[in-house]
């Protein structure tokens, strides 16, 4: 630490998706401004390898760190991403899709879902997936990237990535070591504190060596090596409402078309992801240990691989939970180290960019930043509660009935903000809003909706439109929406043809 | 009583505003809107806020109507009281961003080293507001800069009646009204109490003290409403909702009047007042709840003018080099100070 208390070193602790993202963040944004980062990492320790499934902000977050999205493509086996497909949810043998886009368009002041929940019933309307652009894309196996003609139903969407997280860190690492982060092989053995402060000073390694810094990225996934092992800052556990605390996985090889989507699909005590990459599937069953045993869980996930496994399932155990402080003295926890919500609406990478994002807004002078610590953690706070409410109501919007795992999820008490929430979408198919969360409008539509909370009563609104006019703009809207997805390119052609020419060029 | 029924109350320059948006956005078959305003007009200069826009392209109201029968004219800041006097807040940012880091930042760095004309004299608003020309219609199209208007109340108040009648909403006298039945009464009145949605009562805050936020208030309550009264019956979950809102907007309010008007704000007791000033002392950072009233450059005007000051600036405003960014900062001082001469002679 130099003498005058002034933030000029930043130290990473653990590499993986975390580590690595914050080194490339940091550096890109303020490695100009003398900003020494230094990144240690040991390849004896095993990566978790979460966050094969993104959501579209990591675009936003490329983007701004200055990635070329076809060297990014090749470089981590990407596919495209357009939603989330929810197999089995609401029912066994329901189906919906969670799209990176909205439903049809407002009409009247009235939001489009409260059309089609009045003639939901009426011949040829079907679901409201079919009002979604990238859903019928999904569907079809299409994709194109969005038009900037917002004009176009083609610009009513946005895309994430599916990419092999295991390639994704290097991919970071070498982009993060390009803008000058230094990379220190080895293993954290000791972490040295200030007395009075209690602000950690440095880590010594394995082999000797004692690392310094000013401001400690602690990225040592679920063991929280600096920030709880250390520090203490404590763990908020959710487990009471999220309760799957464990997970299997494995890759297997690739089978059937390329699909821009991430599955997921719910089992007795758990649920499965299917995530398509270029070279092969990943698959993981996420479960609770109170329910189900590893090797019922690990059989269940073997009997429903699309092609031959490629490696033998990897268990992985959790508690579903935020860290108190994310921000603790000098330490910022960021990835798993802060806190882990199961993967189901792939957001583990969204809350390693939001921390990211948030630290370099607030990024400290010196040590006197107890409000800029303050600010962060009421911010990561309220990003983590918000998709946890997100995440409990797939689980509680359910009619399954089939085992002891449903009933309990179904008949448990919920926080009361999400309790609220379904209330009031449950009278008439109003959303609670807000502006800051990852959830936003169309996205609790979708799965509310998906998971069969229909409104007891619509909007009376949709009365002022006489119903045949009504009618023909939901037959008129679906048959758009069918045509534009019908003229998207197959997804893997796409990707082929973005892969080849990027390549050559 | 067939169908339902709401009667709002008040003077007119409310309730006309919320009875036109409802009568556009609310009533139809079977719903009735009822504008019970209590005859007293609306005199002087009315201040719209930003949102005018949106609002007018709604309801179905051309810019035209507004500034030829109206004599609207621009507001590119708004002049707010504050303790010791007074300051204008305005509407669009100060400088230009960069990189993702807004321009007081940059000012502030190099503010540190050099002397600086004030950040206020970067701020296109304010420059526009204080022209020596009228802005014509043209060039705001150009200057794509958000702007409110002040306008002649009366004719303003008889327009928004006009389309709440036009689009069938009934006007009656507050005798009238009060024989008539009604599933939910508006209340616009100066002294309806705490803004809110219960049962068959909705009251529109009354604290209407700052300068151009009474219009904005309107508008919101009843853009709330449209958005949550589908049905009003059976209405306890959209009433809490309702509620929930309008008392955010409330305390946003309430934070910008304590901020201009306390004698020392950074001893505030409210919570979110007290966060953004920290933050702002902190690191010239301004955190923004969900649904603020007030946009980021008003909440920066108005800390700028109580004399608070970061304690430091944006270590990402440092990427620039030194030189680059005083010919950066002079550049846009010159532009801004272009714009004090913008417009045709008033």
């Amino acid at each position: 630490m130099n003498n005058g208390g002034q933030i000029n070193k930043v130290v990473v602790v653990g590499g993986g998706t975390a580590g690595w993202m914050t080194a490339a963040g940091l550096a890109s944004m303020l490695g100009p401004t003398g900003l020494e980062i230094t990144l240690i990492e040991s390849e004896a320790i095993g990566v978790v390898g979460v966050g094969e499934a993104t959501l579209p902000h990591i675009k936003l977050f490329n983007d701004t760190i200055g990635i070329d999205e076809a060297e990014f493509m090749a470089a981590t086996s990407a596919t495209f991403k357009l939603g989330i497909e929810f197999v089995d949810w609401g029912r066994k043998g329901d189906s919906y899709i969670h799209p990176f886009g909205e439903f049809g368009l407002p009409n009247d002041g009235v939001a489009f879902h409260h059309y089609w929940r009045s003639f939901a019933d009426r011949p040829g309307v079907g679901p409201l997936d079919d009002y979604s652009l990238p859903v019928v894309a999904c569907r079809k196996g299409r994709f194109q990237p969005p038009s900037n003609d917002p004009r176009s139903v083609l610009s009513t969407y946005r895309y994430a990535y599916q990419f092999d997280t295991l390639q994704y860190a290097p991919f970071m690492r070498a982009h993060a070591e390009k803008r000058g982060v230094n990379r220190l092989e080895g293993k954290v053995v000791d972490v040295a504190q200030d007395g009075e402060s209690g602000r950690i000073t440095s880590v010594k390694l394995d082999d000797g060596r004692e690392v310094h810094g000013d401001l400690f990225i602690d990225c040592t996934g679920f063991f929280g090596l600096l920030i709880e092992q250390r520090l203490g800052a404590g763990y908020d556990d959710w487990s009471h409402w999220l309760p799957a605390d464990r997970a299997v996985a494995v890759p297997c090889e690739s089978a059937g078309r390329l699909l821009p989507y991430t599955r997921a699909t719910a089992h007795p005590a758990g649920w499965s992801w299917r995530i398509p990459l270029q070279h092969r599937t990943g698959n993981g069953h996420v479960y609770s240990s109170q329910f189900l045993s590893d090797d019922e869980a690990a059989a269940t996930l073997l009997a429903g691989l699309d092609g031959k496994p490629l490696a033998d399932p990897r268990f992985l155990k959790f508690v579903t939970g935020k860290r108190r402080k994310l921000w603790d003295r000098n330490v910022v926890a960021i990835g798993l180290s802060g806190g882990f919500l199961e993967p189901l609406e792939s957001t583990s990478i969204y809350l390693i960019q939001e921390g990211i994002s948030k630290l370099l807004e607030l990024f400290p002078q010196d040590h006197d930043c107890a409000v800029e610590i303050a600010e962060y953690n009421r911010w990561m706070d309220l990003q983590f509660e918000r998709v946890r409410d997100f995440l409990i109501l797939h689980y509680h919007a359910t009619q399954r009935d089939d085992s002891d795992f449903w009933n309990h999820m179904r008949t448990m008490s919920i926080p009361e903000s999400l309790r609220d929430r379904i209330d009031l979408f449950r009278a008439h198919g109003h959303v609670s809003a807000y502006e800051h969360g990852l959830f936003l409008i169309p996205s609790w539509i979708a799965v509310l909706i998906g998971q069969r909370i229909i409104p007891g009563a619509g909007d009376s609104r949709v009365g002022r439109v006489p119903d045949d006019h009504v009618l023909r703009h939901l037959t008129g809207l679906k048959a758009h929406m069918e045509q534009a997805a019908g003229s998207m390119e197959d997804h893997a052609a796409y990707l082929r043809r973005f892969t080849s020419v990027q390549a050559a060029a | 009583m067939s169908g339902e029924r709401i009667i709002i109350t008040g003077p007119l320059h409310r309730s006309g505003i919320v009875g036109a948006i409802l009568a556009i956005r609310w009533a139809g078959p079977g719903r009735e809107v009822v504008i019970a305003h209590d005859g007293i007009a609306a005199e002087g200069t009315m201040l719209l806020r930003p949102d005018h826009q949106r609002l007018h392209t709604d309801i179905g109201l051309t810019d035209e109507v507004i500034l030829t029968q109206c004599k609207a004219r621009p507001q590119f800041a708004i002049a707010m009281p504050m303790y010791g006097g007074s300051v204008s807040l305005p509407f669009a940012p100060f400088g230009v961003s960069r990189g993702g880091v807004e321009f007081h930042q940059f000012w502030a760095r190099a503010a540190s080293s050099d002397t600086m004309p004030d950040l206020m004299e970067f701020s296109p608003s304010i420059a526009l507001n204080s022209a020596a020309g009228e802005v014509s219609h043209a060039q705001l199209a150009q200057l794509r800069l958000p702007f409110g208007l002040a306008l002649d109340a009366a004719p303003y108040c008889q327009l928004m009646l006009a389309m709440a009648a036009k689009n069938s909403a009934q006007v009656v006298t507050p005798a009238d009204a009060a024989a008539m039945d009604a599933d939910l009464v508006i209340d616009c009145g100066m002294t309806a109490g705490v803004a809110g949605w219960s049962q068959h009562m909705l009251k529109v805050a009354t604290d209407c003290d700052l300068p151009g936020i009474e219009w904005q208030i309107c508008v919101n309550a009843a853009r709330r409403l449209t958005g949550l009264a589908g049905v009003l019956g059976n209405s306890a979950h959209e009433q809490r909702e309702y509620s929930r809102l309008a008392l955010a907007e409330v305390e946003r309010i309430a934070d910008m009047r304590a901020l201009l008007n306390d004698t020392d704000p950074s001893q505030t007791t409210r919570t979110a007042l007290r966060r953004k000033i920290e933050v702002f002392a902190a690191c010239g950072r301004i955190p923004t709840e969900d649904f603020e009233f007030f946009s980021p450059p008003e909440w920066l005007g108005a800390v700028w003018a109580r004399g608070l000051r970061p304690r430091r600036f944006d270590r990402i405003a440092q990427v620039l080099p030194h030189d680059e960014l005083r010919r950066w900062l002079a550049a846009i001082h010159t532009q801004v100070r272009q714009l004090s001469s913008a417009g045709a002679p008033r």
